[in-house]
């Protein structure tokens, strides 16, 4: 797995378990799309990320989320990742999100579960 | 001709565990259909599912009746271009394939059908650079909720070539993706069930054979349960078994093997069918 500074979904890991928001935010584009498996828009841009993780991670002072595998096709990298710690869950979480990058951060990204 | 934008209307009609099946839908639905290019339409499934079974005579010859009744249809254009393809590919002819899946791939967009865009990125990854067109294929799901449902397809694909190249960290990314991608989409089991295998596959060629056993023991019972009892599950948890030093049971699942069918899609290549005389009927 490479994680470095210019890695905007290592970078967004880094900044999770950090619940920083304002780092974790600098990772995404002002006008990036979360979307579930099927296409359902979860989150649209900065403002609406703010508001959700801010309240995620100050309602989960333990969370920690780690990539467990990793794959990069062209601008797609696809990970599965863990997260332990939510406050909305009591057993690890297990999440393969499919984030496309732009430049130096992600601006679309599709959660299969 | 849809059921919505981009949404493939014939695809509710398969059951890829069950050609018999799907083959009994479509000619219902033949029957049924009210206009020639529809008719072309449901031809170029069922030239299908003559392909599966390596009957490219027959295949082709539905393709041909397709084309016949096609007239100005853009998505009966494209099914037959892509129907083609998978033809020509499953007949070993991967060259003269890959020309074809390009070409279904920019008429599907250009027809706005772009479940079966979805179709011909995966085909032609499967035919051609795998990594241009997975890539190729996830911007697609990126784009259309209709293609979304290729995203487990695509994965499940690259899990198979990396491991085929030894990249057995990378195969389990990709089957692991390809399993939860699967998860949203409970019309297709075995697929799914499929890409759990190959998760224990790669986790078992990186020394992690403990993890890989549930997984396995987990498509087994799914299998067994469905009535598709699976040789390739069946090998591979044998072979696990017998890496984790329990001898008595990868001898069981062995004699298990034995006595399972080859699974859905390999069967679909070898089961033997009489001829028929009326194959567009």
């Amino acid at each position: 797995m490479r994680e470095n500074a210019s890695d905007p979904v290592a970078r967004q890991v880094d900044a999770y378990n950090r619940r920083d928001i304002d780092a974790f935010r600098s990772c995404y584009a002002p006008d990036t799309v979360i979307e579930d498996a099927v296409g359902t828009i979860l989150m649209q841009g900065h403002e609406t990320m703010r508001a959700r993780y801010s309240e995620l991670f100050i309602a989960s002072p333990n969370l920690r989320a780690e990539i467990a595998t990793r794959i990069r096709i062209g601008a797609y990298v696809i990970v599965e990742e863990r997260i332990n710690g939510r406050r909305d869950a009591a057993d690890e979480v297990r999440v393969v999100a499919i984030y496309h990058v732009a430049g130096d951060v992600i601006d679309h990204v599709r959660l299969i579960r | 001709m849809d059921d919505e934008r981009g949404v493939d209307r014939l695809r509710r009609l398969w059951d890829f565990t069950d050609l018999d099946a799907s083959e009994r839908r479509l000619r219902a639905a033949l029957r049924e259909e009210r206009s020639d290019s529809g008719r072309a339409e449901v031809l170029t499934q069922l030239a299908r599912i003559e392909g599966l079974q390596s009957r490219f005579e027959e295949a082709n010859g539905l393709l041909r009746e397709a084309e016949e009744l096609a007239g100005a249809s853009d998505v009966a254009r494209v099914r037959i271009l892509l129907e083609r393809g998978r033809v020509l590919r499953l007949s070993g002819d991967l060259d003269a394939a890959l020309p074809l899946f390009e070409e279904a791939f920019e008429a599907a967009l250009a027809a706005g059908q772009d479940f079966i865009a979805g179709d011909a990125a995966h085909m032609a990854a499967l035919s051609g650079d795998i990594l241009a067109w997975t890539a190729r294929g996830l911007e697609l799901a990126r784009r259309s909720p209709a293609a979304a449902h290729w995203v487990g397809t695509l994965l499940n694909n690259l899990g198979w070539w990396h491991a085929q190249r030894g990249e057995q960290a990378e195969s389990l990314a990709a089957y692991r993706s390809s399993v939860e991608a699967w998860e949203r989409h409970a019309t297709y089991p075995y697929l799914r069930e499929a890409a759990r295998v190959g998760v224990a596959r790669a986790l078992r060629a990186l020394g992690r054979a403990e993890e890989a056993l549930p997984l396995l023991e987990q498509a087994v019972a799914w299998a067994q349960a469905a009535g598709h009892p699976d040789r390739g599950f069946h090998e591979e948890l044998a072979s696990t078994y017998a890496d984790l030093g329990r001898a008595e049971e990868a001898a069981e699942q062995e004699r298990l093997s034995a006595l399972a069918g080859p699974g859905p899609f390999a069967m679909w290549q070898s089961r033997p069918r009489p001829p028929r005389s009326d194959p567009g009927s």
